[in-house]
């Protein structure tokens, strides 16, 4: 969390910024490989910024939303895998298209939320912190 | 504890073996302000980037604490310019705080009641708890600054380095910044702050005039001279 923050400010806290980020590349390289296998080249990438967009739609707790993301992810890829094979689609694309949907839906609802609380307080909505699920 | 916090000998800062500002002689005992004072590019960052073990001497002698710089990064607090950090991740300003304990829990240890609390202490002594559970991007400039000062008070560090603390802040906030240097000096901790403000010069026990050189060290009053301060422009103004 330092490195993404500041470079310089992981590194005067004692961290070997070189050693994360070479970490956290191949952490990266090593999720696109596992996902070149279940959904392909291209939408690989559907798959690692969808859950976590939605995940970042849900909370503002860094814990939570990796949470959210990983479990995001699975429900995508099980509903799409699901989806594929009762009604014979591309399983990648399958669960490309689930995980987006899962995301506009949150986005949508999420949306709607903002609205609802900002019309009741516009106040505290004018402030941002009305779609935080405490 | 040594009896001088950050000692430099002849020291020569600088990038790879170009020397940015050289013959830097400093001992800076338990309780010392310094303002390292300069225009953009002067060598201010470069001078205290070296002091928290970020970028190797050209040449010279210098010590933090006794040791090499950045030997014990839990006593020393450093907070880079606003500019220099990045708000891509949709952290909250109160995850950034507490990312001030970091270096003293090292990747293993958990947070406790004591971290919980000089992390929420931060915060209130900061102003920021208002907004503690807002994303940082969402923050103003002057926030953001407080929140990355905040992260330097739960440190709880024996060297604070300030890179342009002030910046981007409103009166309220500038004067929470001086309340919380002298808080810590008060507690023995040497405060080293680089600033474009000749009123938070005034304000240091020492002042360094940098525009690539040491220009004048030394008091406020010996130093925030007429000439000095045209000399430390003047000489910018040729590049």
């Amino acid at each position: 969390m330092l490195l993404c923050i500041s470079r310089d400010l992981a590194r005067a806290n004692g961290f070997n910024a070189s050693l994360y980020e070479a970490l956290m590349m191949s952490v990266i390289g090593v999720a696109i490989l596992a996902s070149f296998q279940s959904v392909g080249t291209l939408l690989v990438f559907g798959l690692l910024i969808a859950p976590p967009s939605t995940a970042a739609l849900v909370t503002r707790r860094l814990h939570t939303m990796m949470f959210v993301a990983s479990a995001s992810g699975v429900a995508a890829t099980y509903s799409g895998l699901l989806i594929s094979y009762h009604h014979d689609l591309a399983a990648g694309a399958s669960v490309v298209v689930s995980a987006t949907a899962i995301f506009v839906v949150v986005f949508v609802a999420s949306t709607l939320r903002q609205r609802r609380l900002s019309g009741s307080h516009p106040a505290v909505a004018h402030v941002g912190g009305h779609h935080h699920a405490h | 504890m040594p009896t001088d916090i950050i000692v430099t000998d002849n020291l020569s800062v600088g990038y790879g073996s170009i020397a940015v500002v050289d013959h830097l002689n400093l001992r800076l005992a338990p309780g010392t302000l310094v303002a390292l004072m300069g225009s953009n590019g002067s060598g201010k960052s470069t001078i205290l980037k070296t002091l928290v073990g970020l970028i190797r001497p050209v040449s010279g002698l210098v010590t933090v604490l006794g040791h090499a710089p950045g030997a014990y990064p839990a006593q020393v607090a450093y907070v880079p310019q606003h500019s220099a950090t990045s708000e891509t991740l949709p952290l909250r300003a109160r995850d950034v705080v507490a990312m001030g304990r970091y270096a003293r829990l090292g990747l293993l240890s958990r947070f406790n009641r004591h971290d919980r609390k000089v992390v929420d202490d931060a915060m209130l002594t900061m102003g920021v708890t208002s907004f503690a559970d807002k994303p940082l991007q969402s923050l103003s400039g002057g926030q953001c600054q407080r929140v990355h000062l905040a992260q330097a008070i739960a440190h709880e560090a024996d060297v604070w380095f300030l890179d342009e603390p002030t910046a981007g802040l409103d009166a309220e906030g500038r004067d929470t910044v001086t309340a919380c240097v002298d808080a810590a000096r008060e507690r023995g901790a040497c405060v080293v702050v680089s600033t474009h403000d000749i009123e938070d010069a005034r304000m240091a026990d020492v002042v360094l005039l940098v525009a690539k050189e040491v220009i004048a060290q030394g008091s406020p009053k010996e130093v925030l001279t007429d000439a000095n301060l045209r000399r430390m422009y003047g000489f910018t103004g040729q590049h």
